[in-house]
């Protein structure tokens, strides 16, 4: 008998569920339970996470063009840029061509690029631009003749953009979209708001939820546009300097110049699935200042414990932060 | 420590050697069955886990030494191999990395063995797994776009799963059917 089928099929099931969101309590004790029983469980298991994680990879190394299909386009392009529409489109496409559904489901979409937590990934794209990714982001590229849109789901990019006035380079987030020729920008669309940080050249922000004379900005290098949907777009100077301090994460590292300590704490958080709480209130409005490795959780609460006078201790996934007894 | 990071180490570090490791231990341990071979395979990987990743230099080196030791483990035991062998497995070499064309996979080729892999699937596994892994949608969102359950939604991708983890087995086929005929039956299951 060969009961390894079964834990393998046991593992993908887990593999998968763990991947999609956190368990119940039930599913917990249940996957203890299951684990408990033979050590193979635990290493079987971590197999399958491996080999799904590693999937994503693979399947980003897909090209936006398959040999495969040759379905007209049913779409006019441009109709297709919210998550929904697109959703739409999908559905209808894959209506219309059966198997090869999926096939076109997905070159709608475009190519989706995606990072993990504490990674930083770049790439390069067909028109040579080149995309960097902060930790935990998702990107969908769309490039045709006419085109060369990037939705940006969620986390942070920073764009370098190759010039080619025909086809004007536009990132969205939502109703917010960033259009340029050939420059160097960041977009973020971690909190609320979206925020354009431009080092070279020149870009123009819309707001499509916003009518009116604020929802088209130009935003010039050394300048950041803070835009909160549907309420117009902020321009804010940036410091040249400030800047490049904002975009060490592109080197695994993270800069702080005066950032509350709660602020920091946030995006070192981003940055791993190993968290810090700050159990004193008192603490968290007290400045951070350094360079940190994005991916060392613990160094950087030592030092900033240190610096601050406070106490730092581990408790399984969680670090605590807390002023020192006197 | 960070569940990701090891993940990301498995993945790039150790999977890829995986059908190698394999087809070494049915050359070389003439008595273990491919039940053998998996658990083997399977205890590896819980070891490895709980390694200091960060140290380790040469994944493929320490994944081969995991399982030799392992396998010594259990020939003390006597439960795989007969003690007798355990001469021969502590004799045994770990084979030197060849770089070999041959080894170097590209993109292309792991892309299209994934198509491969894809393309055997049941149509409403596949759909599901392209949606997912192709097109990023979340398990959610497939169950809408396909008008089923999530929790069919994740049996489809569990399945989907569970071939590209058979795929990972399969790497060195041919030996495995040349060295089948050896084994015998020292299987134990508790």
């Amino acid at each position: 008998m060969t009961p390894s089928p079964t834990i393998d099929g046991e593992a993908a099931r887990w593999a998968v569920r763990l991947s999609a969101s956190a368990l119940a309590a039930s599913e917990q004790a249940a996957l203890d339970a299951w684990l408990k029983q033979d050590m193979r469980h635990r290493g079987a298991l971590v197999r399958a996470q491996a080999a799904w994680l590693d999937l994503d990879r693979v399947a980003a190394l897909a090209p936006i063009e398959s040999p495969q299909e040759r379905e007209p386009e049913v779409l006019p392009p441009d109709a297709q840029w919210t998550r929904r529409s697109l959703l739409a489109a999908g559905l209808a496409a894959a209506a219309l061509t059966g198997t090869g559904g999926a096939w076109w489901v997905w070159r709608q979409r475009g190519e989706v690029y995606v990072s993990g937590v504490g990674e930083v990934r770049r790439v390069t794209l067909s028109d040579g631009s080149s995309l960097a990714m902060n930790t935990t982001t998702r990107a969908v590229v769309r490039f045709d003749e006419a085109h060369r849109d990037v939705e940006l789901v969620r986390g942070e990019g920073l764009f370098e953009v190759a010039k080619d006035p025909a086809r004007p380079f536009i990132v969205r987030v939502g109703g917010v979209s960033v259009r340029a020729v050939g420059t160097v920008f960041s977009v973020r669309a971690v909190d609320r708001d979206v925020d354009v940080t431009v080092t070279e050249g020149v870009v123009e922000v819309a707001d499509a939820a916003k009518m009116g004379s604020a929802s088209l900005q130009r935003v010039s290098a050394d300048e950041r546009a803070v835009v909160t949907e549907g309420q117009g777009i902020r321009l804010e100077r940036v410091a040249r300097t400030d800047a490049e301090r904002h975009l060490a994460w592109r080197d695994g590292m993270l800069a702080f110049d005066g950032e509350p300590l709660i602020e920091a704490v946030k995006e070192i958080n981003r940055h791993n699935h190993r968290q810090i709480t700050i159990d004193d209130p008192a603490l968290a409005a007290r400045p951070v200042v350094g360079l940190f490795r994005a991916s060392d959780t613990a160094g950087f609460a030592q030092t900033v414990a240190t610096a601050l006078g406070a106490e730092s201790s581990s408790d399984g996934d969680v670090i605590h932060l807390r002023a020192r007894k006197p | 420590m960070d569940d990701h990071a090891r993940h990301r180490w498995l993945a790039s570090r150790i999977l890829p050697h995986e059908g190698e490791v394999r087809g070494w231990l049915r050359r070389h341990v003439h008595s273990l069955t491919s039940a053998d071979v998996d658990d083997l395979v399977q205890e590896a990987y819980a070891r490895l886990w709980l390694a200091d990743f960060a140290s380790i230099v040469n994944g493929r080196s320490y994944f081969y030494a995991t399982v030799r030791n392992l396998l010594l483990e259990h020939a003390r035991r006597a439960r795989i191999v007969p003690m007798e062998r355990l001469g021969e497995i502590e004799a045994l070499r770990i084979p030197s990395e060849e770089p070999g064309p041959e080894r170097q996979v590209t993109a292309r080729q792991e892309l299209e063995r994934l198509e491969g892999i894809i393309d055997a699937l049941p149509e409403q596994c596949r759909r599901a797994f392209r949606l997912q892994k192709f097109s990023g949608l979340s398990q959610r969102e497939i169950s809408q776009a396909m008008n089923i359950s999530e929790k069919t939604v994740e049996k489809h991708l569990a399945g989907a799963l569970r071939r590209v983890l058979e795929a990972l087995t399969r790497e060195s086929d041919s030996v495995r059917n040349d060295l089948m005929v050896l084994g015998h039956d020292a299987k134990s299951n508790d």
